[in-house]
């Protein structure tokens, strides 16, 4: 069964010149590890801000263990645990508090919320520093506490954004254990990441994006037995779209140059908006004729 | 001593701001802050000057006090002057940017200590010349003192800050514990803070109740100062430093002399004690910079709460551990019961006073205070409510979490709206119930018990006050929701106005301001016989904008909320930063 859904995602920001997300579709089923890579402001973020309804969707449709982001909000992020990638959490509060408080908001049961909170503050050498002020946190501390509120309700999906980035060496292998751990007990977790040789290692699948497109769609376990390595594919496929996404954007900026000799520059940059905007419409409804989701 | 000399310079530098460059907009607003802080200044020389002249009489007359008055006034300039200086030197003297200069500049712990009391005296004399100068004009002024006076004067305005200098050093130990203490403990810090300042707002106020009942019956304080004169010439005799300093100004020129040569002596020993405890203190400081600790750890167990309870016990105690809002919010909504007690009180015993005097009757006495106390409340409101317009902006990065959470963002927005409405509108319950309270306006207890506000008046201030404060409270955050400002409080702590409180206060300013001042200016002039046609017209306008105001508050507050929480939902899911 998925436990993520994610079909024929389109995101366009306001007053952006592209689109940053195209018709993105994947799925995460029980039990599996999921990477999610591509380059610097592929897209990865805003896909991720999308699933967990921090971003409004343009198009198409997120479903968290059958649950969609928009119309079943409540359920969908109560099947969820996000970590991101800015360890934004409440300084102010104590490790216990921030916790304890989380877990009210998911309704978890005291007995529960303890028995989770110790194994996790075990696992991630957090016992001298729970009770202190977040504030009083390193970068460090910050994230694996973040991991820990992430997972205080045992949610079926597990949401990381750069999970590693940060942590002691110590802590990274003690979280790629608890990801193992976690998605054989007939979790999933979804990851997005640089470093592909965790990726490749730890992940049963995993995707490529490219400019808010899906650009390769990777079973990993069978991967893994070609003797290829996905740093080398990854730095081609990502190359080879790279060049292809600088001719679109060269070819965009000349043609708004073009429009702005003609109708100045801020005349000209409403005129590429609303190209953009058609675009992306064109796109939407040629998705929504081949069966896909639209708006 | 040309490396300290180059620390003066650089920590001179950064007191003074020499080398920000301001802009227009930043010149006018500290030219108007000059313009009044002089004005409030100069009227506080005046009243100096007039109460001056009570305590002069005749010289060689037994109840000619005016040595005994200049003693207090040093004595007082002195208190004031420790009171800041003690805060002053905890912060100076902590640990800044200590190691970077030691990285950066050949010099040396003890010179950057010596640059730092140097810079801080020198600023401490600067703060004598400008508070201390004027008053010692007014009172030569006042006791009529010739020019000779002068020749001392820059002496005393370079020594005076020596008593406080020292008092202030023996201070700085426990009051560096204390401050690593409180820094860590916001709310105890802002608690501490506000009983302080209410204790002083009630004494202020209490000396002007005085006063006015001093001007009810002007001969009453002439005769107190006579019947206690001896009492206060003994008692100014214990505080020699400052009998000293009289004795520099207003005396033969032998007991001048001797009494400069004393305080000479007595300064140098000071200042040593001053510089080696304070060394010592500050060597301390460097070697285990105790007062870095900014955290605190609190042993909680796990309980369940409900959602609701438990998002607005969060919002809370964000709010209480972050001493910048705590001590603005809590300052507002504590001192408005406050403050609308104490100015309808004075307004109370003044305006019956003179209806009294006036042939008048009771109603016109509590009429008048009504207009009082609904212009200091309508006043104090937008100051609080206007706390609400940074509830979205407060959050920092936090905000995504907000969005990702299982509590529907209407919720959300009700818990925030909640947090800052409860306590103001205790404040308001609070405001109107004080007003309640039985009164007699005669010192004496001659006249008869009465309320400061009718009841129908009080329920009016009870609506109307909670309804503008619900209407500034979702306006607030509704304009808040609409563009917050999170990515620029990253840190999740927010140190100064965002453009939406700006703009709830200045709107609730305003409309305070006129409505309060009408309705009070109306309530005054109705109640004359006869009067100017303009204070006619005052009093109808007075009159209309009552009930007015009265649908207006109710109307705006039902709008703002509607507003927020049938549309707020729908822009807190769009929030993108």
């Amino acid at each position: 069964m998925a436990t993520l859904v994610v079909k024929n995602l389109f995101k366009h920001y306001k007053n952006a010149k592209y689109i940053s997300a195209q018709d993105i579709s994947f799925q995460v089923n029980e039990g599996e590890i999921f990477g999610f890579l591509g380059i610097n402001g592929a897209g990865k973020s805003t896909t991720i801000k999308c699933i967990t309804g921090i971003s409004p969707i343009t198009a198409g449709r997120i479903e968290v263990c059958g649950h969609d982001i928009r119309e079943d909000a409540y359920n969908a992020k109560k099947n969820f645990g996000f970590v991101p990638d800015n360890h934004a959490v409440y300084d102010k509060l104590t490790g216990v508090e921030y916790i304890n408080y989380l877990a009210d908001l998911y309704k978890v049961e005291p007995e529960a919320r303890k028995a989770t909170f110790e194994k996790l503050v075990k696992i991630f050498n957090m016992e001298n520093a729970v009770h202190n002020q977040i504030m009083s946190y390193s970068h460090g501390m910050k994230q694996k506490i973040s991991i820990i509120g992430a997972l205080i309700h045992s949610p079926k999906l597990w949401i990381l954004d750069e999970p590693m980035v940060g942590l002691d060496p110590q802590s990274i292998f003690e979280v790629k254990n608890y990801m193992k751990e976690y998605a054989k007990a007939g979790n999933s977790v979804f990851f997005s990441s640089h470093n592909l040789d965790t990726v490749e290692r730890l992940c049963d699948r995993a995707v490529i994006i490219h400019g808010g497109r899906v650009i390769r769609d990777i079973d990993l376990n069978e991967y893994r037995k070609t003797g290829k390595n996905l740093e080398e594919e990854f730095i081609a496929m990502t190359q080879e779209a790279t060049t292809i996404q600088n001719k679109e954007r060269a070819a965009l900026r000349a043609r708004e140059e073009e429009l702005a000799k003609e109708h100045g520059k801020a005349r000209a940059s409403k005129m590429i908006m609303a190209e953009v905007k058609d675009t992306l419409d064109t796109a939407v409804a040629a998705t929504e004729s081949a069966g896909g989701e639209g708006e | 001593m040309k490396s300290v000399w180059t620390l003066i310079k650089l920590q001179f530098k950064a007191r003074v701001a020499l080398q920000k460059k301001r802009t227009g907009r930043e010149t006018a607003k500290f030219i108007l802050l000059l313009v009044l802080a002089a004005v409030i200044f100069g009227a506080f020389i005046f009243a100096y000057y007039m109460l001056a002249n009570q305590f002069v009489m005749e010289r060689g007359s037994p109840f000619d006090l005016r040595r005994e008055f200049l003693i207090f006034t040093i004595l007082g300039f002195q208190a004031i002057q420790t009171i800041f200086l003690v805060p002053t030197l905890v912060r100076k003297l902590d640990i800044n940017n200590e190691r970077e200069l030691l990285l950066k500049l050949p010099v040396t712990e003890r010179q950057i200590f010596m640059s730092k009391i140097f810079v801080s005296y020198l600023f401490e004399i600067l703060f004598a010349t400008i508070i201390l100068l004027p008053i010692l004009i007014a009172y030569a002024f006042a006791a009529n003192m010739a020019w000779g006076f002068a020749v001392y004067i820059p002496f005393i305005l370079i020594l005076a800050p020596v008593l406080p200098f020292f008092i202030a050093t023996l201070l700085l130990y426990p009051m560096q514990k204390l401050v690593a203490f409180m820094r860590v403990r916001a709310i105890t810090t802002s608690l501490v803070y506000l009983v302080g300042l209410v204790l002083a707002i009630i004494v202020y106020m209490e000396i002007v109740n005085q006063i006015m009942y001093a001007v009810v019956d002007s001969g009453q304080f002439t005769e107190a100062l006579r019947e206690n004169a001896e009492s206060i010439q003994n008692g100014a005799r214990w505080f020699l430093p400052q009998w000293l300093f009289a004795n520099m100004i207003d005396t033969r020129w032998y007991t001048a002399l001797w009494s400069f040569f004393a305080v000479i002596g007595l300064s140098a020993i000071l200042m040593v004690i001053s510089y080696i405890v304070a060394g010592a203190n500050y060597k301390k400081t460097f070697a285990d910079e105790r007062a870095q600790k900014t955290s605190f750890a609190c042993k909680s167990t796990f309980t369940k709460r409900h959602p609701f309870y438990a998002s607005a016990k969060k919002e809370t105690l964000n709010i209480a551990r972050s001493s910048n809002y705590t001590f603005q919010f809590l300052i507002v909504v504590v001192l408005t019961p406050l403050f609308v007690y104490l100015v309808s009180r004075v307004a109370m015993f003044s305006s019956y006073q003179n209806f009294r005097n006036w042939g008048g009757a009771v109603e016109e006495a509590n009429a008048l205070t009504f207009g009082v106390s609904m212009f200091v409340l309508l006043i104090l409101l937008p100051l609080s409510s206007s706390f609400a317009a940074s509830s979205i902006t407060r959050e920092g990065w936090n905000v995504y979490h907000t969005k990702l959470i299982p509590v529907e963002f209407r919720r959300q927005l009700l818990i925030k709206s909640l947090v800052v409405f409860v306590p103001i509108f205790i404040s308001i319950v609070a405001s109107v119930l004080i007003l309640r309270i039985p009164y007699n306006p005669d010192p004496t207890g001659g006249f008869a018990l009465l309320q400061y506000i009718y009841g129908w008046d009080a329920w009016y201030l009870l609506i109307s006050g909670t309804m503008l404060a619900v209407g500034y409270i979702c306006m607030g955050m509704y304009l808040d929701l609409r563009a917050p400002l999170c990515n620029q409080v990253a840190a999740g702590e927010l140190t100064g106005s965002t453009k939406h409180i700006n703009t709830i206060m200045i709107i609730g300013l305003v409309v305070g301001g006129l409505v309060g001042m009408f309705t009070m200016a109306g309530e005054y002039s109705s109640h004359l016989a006869l009067g100017p046609d303009w204070l006619r017209v005052v009093s109808q306008i007075g009159n209309m904008i009552r009930p007015i105001f009265f649908f207006g508050a109710i109307g705006f507050g039902l709008i703002s909320a509607t507003l927020l929480f049938a549309h707020g939902p729908r822009r807190y899911y769009a929030l993108e930063q």
